[in-house]
């Protein structure tokens, strides 16, 4: 399974919100999209399953591209969990987890056994078992994005799309979810690409990592390649030092404040001048 | 729980099996409602009377002054209406949950995005102009079929932008037209001969005094088509009622489903006002009265607003029958009646459906 976006753009009416993006993507890895609010990594996440189409470019999924699917097929290759979830209907955990098999079938197919067993194990796999006959809008944020996620699971798909996964959640329900997350692209194999502006959880969970600024991408690599000072001070206008921690056995990220005149310059004094924020402010009024 | 059986299957089997009861319940409720009204009348019959009539070929009861015609009065005059009344109710209470879930809004009903006032002015058309397409029996409904579908696709084309057809758009856009067709039906008034004009209120009160075997072949069809389409479309009008990204994502082709739900709609609409005029509260309230009382799951949902539907207004038309002789209009007393029970219920359930 082979994930191709290439040159893809896209906008509103109004200048470009992804302006020719291209990446590769493969199972197994867990890639996040990072950059200011506004920076289109939720538009560029649309375009990948086809929410939005994209005004050129193409994305393909091992050479297939996703723009001649139907829509039942792209949504046996790729599950997706968008960010607001207004709740309009109360219905029951279950049933919302088994609206995931609903690509698996066809018009006239009822559910089956074979469907219950996958729904099962998605829910067992985000720990929503015990809310299975509870309404959906009695639960907490946190326990309703894990059932949102198992909805996706069920879906049996190659690849996640997760925007901001976490913004709702509690410190703790944060590790939870990307630990799950870490673990579904090992045990399942899985692609998973996670839109979030999380620098500390993208530091430590991601293999790979896009940053993105003005929809375009500013640089994509290896996360220990992409989050350094100066991409940080560039793209998010704040004063950070990365480290390897062998405590977490990966990235930390530690934010000093926010980044003001030359990072290079405050990068070798090593102090961050944490007063100054005219430099966030102007690239603020670009947006 | 029974041994080797997890939670979530007993859950899933216990779900089904419920479905299952509550679709039978309800059709036993509504076979039980039509025989007790089809008992009441100028001429009462027990109901082992209408039983024998209707099933076992029986002709004369006793009644005050001797031997009555109970044949003819039960299928000449009470069954057909009855009957009537049992396809609308459902028809515009079918249509109404499946609006609701459509355009995730409780305020949602067949008249919202102006199918029904579209269909009504076809219907005024041919009954003061004259003019229909076709002639004969057919006039009326076949004018407000047409009016159906015209208002249901001028609505989706003044909603469509250029990133699709938002739900948003479609609902006001429903409402600005629905406006412009009740204008429209009330210039038709405004000029109307004196003697048309009474047919024509009458018949916008919302009444199925009129109805026989001839408006029940013109219903018929169209009501259980478009039932029968929103029936089958109903798990994918449950992941459509979560949105359209959602649905996207979960693999919805949400367009054409939309269309194909929205027609049904119209078919059913149509059908419904073509005979019986303008019944309001129907598509509104039945619907929210079995949602408080189920949940929100469109499986279920549909076929039990289907029976109650048609449960409400057959009760509602013998009420009307009681009445009046003939029948009040039974727009007047769903609204009336309808309504104050519609706040009792919704005052009384503690748990809000629509957050």
């Amino acid at each position: 399974m082979k994930l191709s976006v290439s040159s893809v753009s896209f906008s509103y009416g109004d200048g470009m919100a992804v302006d020719g993006v291209s990446f590769d993507a493969e199972n197994g890895e867990v890639i996040g999209i990072i950059g200011q609010n506004g920076c289109g990594k939720t538009t560029l996440l649309k375009c990948v399953n086809s929410l939005l189409r994209p005004v050129s470019g193409t994305v393909m999924i091992d050479e297939k591209d996703v723009l001649s699917m139907p829509r039942r097929e792209i949504a046996r290759n790729i599950g997706a969990v968008s960010q607001s979830t207004t709740i309009v209907f109360p219905y029951n955990v279950l049933d919302m987890v088994m609206m995931g098999r609903y690509p698996a079938k066809a018009s006239f197919e009822a559910y089956n056994d074979n469907d219950l067993n996958i729904v099962q194990r998605s829910m067992a796999e985000t720990g929503v078992e015990e809310f299975a006959d509870r309404a959906i809008d009695e639960l907490s944020g946190g326990e309703r994005q894990r059932v949102l996620i198992a909805r996706a699971l069920a879906q049996e798909p190659n690849i996640l799309l997760l925007d901001e996964p976490t913004l709702h959640l509690d410190i703790n329900h944060q590790f939870d979810l990307m630990e799950l997350v870490k673990k579904l692209a090992a045990e399942r194999n899985m692609m998973i690409i996670v839109v979030t502006h999380d620098i500390v959880l993208a530091a430590r969970f991601c293999d790979r990592l896009i940053m993105m600024e003005r929809g375009k991408i500013v640089t994509s690599g290896r996360t220990e390649d992409v989050l350094t000072s100066e991409n940080l001070a560039r793209v998010f206008g704040i004063d950070a030092r990365i480290s390897y921690d062998e405590r977490i056995n990966g990235l930390n990220v530690f934010i000093v404040g926010k980044a003001g005149g030359d990072p290079k310059a405050d990068r070798e004094t090593g102090k961050g001048n944490g007063t100054d924020g005219r430099g966030t402010a102007a690239r603020n009024e670009d947006e | 729980m029974p041994s080797g059986e997890s939670q979530i299957e007993s859950i899933f089997r216990r779900n089904n099996k419920r479905k299952a009861v509550v679709i039978s319940a309800s059709v036993l409720i509504l076979f039980i409602t039509i025989l007790v009204a089809i008992s009441i009348g100028n001429v009462s019959m027990s109901l082992g009377e209408v039983i024998d009539v209707l099933f076992f070929g029986r002709t004369y009861v006793d009644g005050a002054n001797g031997q009555i015609n109970a044949h003819n009065v039960v299928f000449n005059l009470r069954l057909p209406r009855v009957l009537c009344a049992a396809f609308i109710g459902a028809a515009l209470a079918i249509a109404g949950a499946a609006m609701q879930g459509l355009f995730r809004n409780p305020m949602a009903s067949p008249s919202v995005i102006g199918i029904s006032n579209g269909a009504a002015f076809g219907a005024c058309v041919s009954m003061v102009l004259g003019f229909s397409l076709v002639s004969g029996a057919f006039a009326i409904p076949a004018m407000s079929f047409v009016f159906a579908f015209i208002t249901l696709f001028l609505v989706y084309f003044m909603a469509r932008t250029k990133l699709g057809v938002p739900v948003t758009m479609l609902l006001l856009s429903g409402i600005a037209i629905g406006a412009f067709f009740s204008g429209l039906v009330s210039l038709l008034q405004y000029i109307a001969p004196e003697q048309q004009l009474g047919g024509v209120v009458f018949w916008l009160m919302g009444s199925i005094a009129s109805c026989g075997w001839n408006e029940l072949k013109i219903i018929i069809l169209p009501i259980i088509i478009g039932s029968m389409i929103l029936i089958i479309l109903s798990r994918d009008l449950n992941l459509l009622s979560l949105g359209d990204d959602q649905a996207k994502n979960l693999g919805v082709n949400v367009e054409r489903t939309r269309i194909m739900i929205l027609c049904a709609t119209a078919l059913v609409v149509a059908g419904a006002v073509s005979v019986s005029g303008v019944i309001g509260f129907v598509g509104l309230i039945v619907p929210h009265i079995f949602r408080m009382l189920l949940g929100p799951d469109h499986r279920l949902l549909l076929p039990a607003s289907l029976a109650g539907g048609a449960i409400f207004l057959v009760i509602i038309d013998t009420i009307s029958r009681m009445i009046v002789t003939g029948g009040l209009p039974v727009g007047i007393i769903t609204a009336l009646l309808g309504a104050p029970f519609f706040l009792y219920i919704l005052r009384t359930r503690k748990k809000e459906v629509w957050g």
